[in-house]
């Protein structure tokens, strides 16, 4: 493993956590970093501003996800999610006045930016996995409207991955039992299917 | 209708990872009883079946990072008429359209909906994985010679499940209870259709083995090969037998006096 001297190690991880919670988080801690295949890689990478000033220096792969975390993927991520964060709270707005064609609209603008969204996928398996869920959640309604409940978990995790985008996998797991509380399933027909045999699917034979 | 349901497979594998009806009508005869009691061989079963199937084309999306390959060695390994196969693949891209379709200005779509599918397939593994334990009131009896190990995750990103089957090194831990159920194992074997099919000759087989050879080590192939027989040797006298599956349950069940009820 490759140690750079402290010289060129400060202020990177500070200017990336500015950046990934938006300017929130000086003195807090980088959880989940994406590797620049989009896998997950381990958890709990705690920095802390005392350890920058230290003279303990920091490992040159831990700095490389760092800038791959500056990357086009994590800037254009974030635009979205805020623009998808608006359409949300746009449509929450528009279904307490009544208005199912201005909160049907803003939906149909929050769907338009799921595609460009999983486009960012470099950025995260747990990320990946969030806003897959989401469209296969969505399609799955088959063009039945998005109630008051569903959208306002969509507004709240969209909201919550825009300040942690680096999920690891796991953490999106438990973001996904939240979408299936509110009837938002990631499976379906074609998966169910696709998985099988045909003795499976008239309830036969497991085995 | 009794107020016990011991749950087989099929209803493990539906409520599980399936949709739909039979998915609906799985999860309200489970709701019916006041007591649901889910086997380890049942989780067994399912993990060898199913969610081993589940986990092998998360792996081949995985390696392949290919929709289109995937979904020619499925359709291969599965047997699919070509007909199917083609409208699996248009299928696929069609369950994700929201109002726009998927968008295929990507640069590469199939790389894309093989992404897709794999993150969906890991977490479908991991949530039944997860679940399995809560499809019924209480999960029974135990198998020693069997561990229940959950996905864990190789560096490559494929999924290892390993072991799928209990430890081979030893006897069967079920071994000296079934040779005690003797008349229980003639009743059973004599029960087991004349088909033709393998799953029953080979079930016939192992009872016979296990009432009559005593001596003969009773492996782990074995008890695989036992099947639906397990579910009517163990189910409580006073529990229906609850499966998907009446057509291979039913005469076992009722050969010994038991009950086996569909969804």
């Amino acid at each position: 493993m490759t140690i750079l001297r402290e010289s060129e190690t400060t202020g990177t991880a500070g200017t990336f956590l500015e950046s990934a919670r938006g300017g929130e988080a000086k003195t807090g801690e980088l959880r989940q970093l994406p590797s620049i295949t989009g896998a997950d890689v381990g958890s709990g990478i705690d920095f802390k501003r005392e350890a920058v000033t230290s003279a303990s220096p920091i490992p040159i792969d831990i700095l490389y996800q760092a800038r791959e975390a500056g990357s086009k993927h994590f800037d254009q991520a974030l635009r979205l999610l805020e623009s998808a964060s608006h359409h949300l709270s746009e449509a929450r707005r528009a279904d307490e006045a009544s208005d199912r064609i201005g909160a049907a609209s803003e939906i149909l603008r929050f769907e338009e930016l799921l595609q460009p969204l999983f486009e960012c996928r470099a950025v995260g398996d747990g990320f990946a996995n969030l806003v897959n869920t989401i469209h296969f959640g969505i399609a799955n309604l088959g063009g039945e409207p998005l109630n008051r409940d569903q959208i306002t978990v969509l507004w709240r995790i969209v909201r919550e991955l825009a300040l942690t985008p680096f999920l690891s996998f796991g953490d999106s797991l438990k973001i996904v039992r939240q979408l299936k509380k509110v009837g938002l399933c990631l499976n379906n027909s074609f998966i169910t299917e696709w998985a099988s045999e045909p003795s499976e699917l008239v309830g036969k034979s497991v085995r | 209708l009794s107020e016990k349901a011991f749950v087989d497979t099929t209803i493990l594998a539906e409520v599980l990872l399936k949709v739909g009806d039979s998915h609906e009508a799985a999860k309200r005869a489970l709701g019916r009883y006041s007591k649901t009691l889910l086997p380890v061989y049942a989780i067994k079963e399912w993990k060898r079946g199913q969610f081993a199937k589940y986990v092998y084309i998360h792996n081949l999306l995985t390696i392949t990072r290919s929709f289109s390959t995937t979904h020619g060695r499925l359709s291969k390994l599965f047997m699919r008429p070509r007909a199917l196969s083609t409208a699996h693949e248009a299928m696929a891209a069609a369950t994700l359209s929201l109002a726009l379709p998927v968008s295929f200005a990507a640069s590469d779509p199939d790389t894309e909906l093989a992404d897709r599918f794999r993150l969906a397939f890991k977490t479908l593994i991991y949530e039944s994985w997860e679940e399995r334990r809560s499809v019924a009131s209480a999960t029974v009896l135990d198998l020693e010679c069997y561990r229940e190990a959950g996905p864990r995750e190789r560096a490559n990103g494929e999924l290892d499940i390993s072991p799928r089957d209990c430890d081979g090194n030893r006897e069967c831990c079920l071994a000296t209870i079934l040779r005690a159920k003797k008349d229980i194992l003639l009743k059973l074997r004599d029960s087991v259709p004349l088909s033709g099919r393998q799953e029953d000759k080979n079930r016939k087989e192992v009872l016979r083995h296990l009432a009559v050879h005593t001596n003969r080590r009773f492996e782990r192939e074995d008890c695989q090969k036992l099947g639906d027989a397990y579910f009517a040797i163990f189910a409580p006298d006073d529990a229906d037998i609850l499966t998907t599956n009446l057509k291979d349950h039913l005469p076992l069940a009722t050969a010994i006096g038991k009950r086996a009820v569909a969804p």
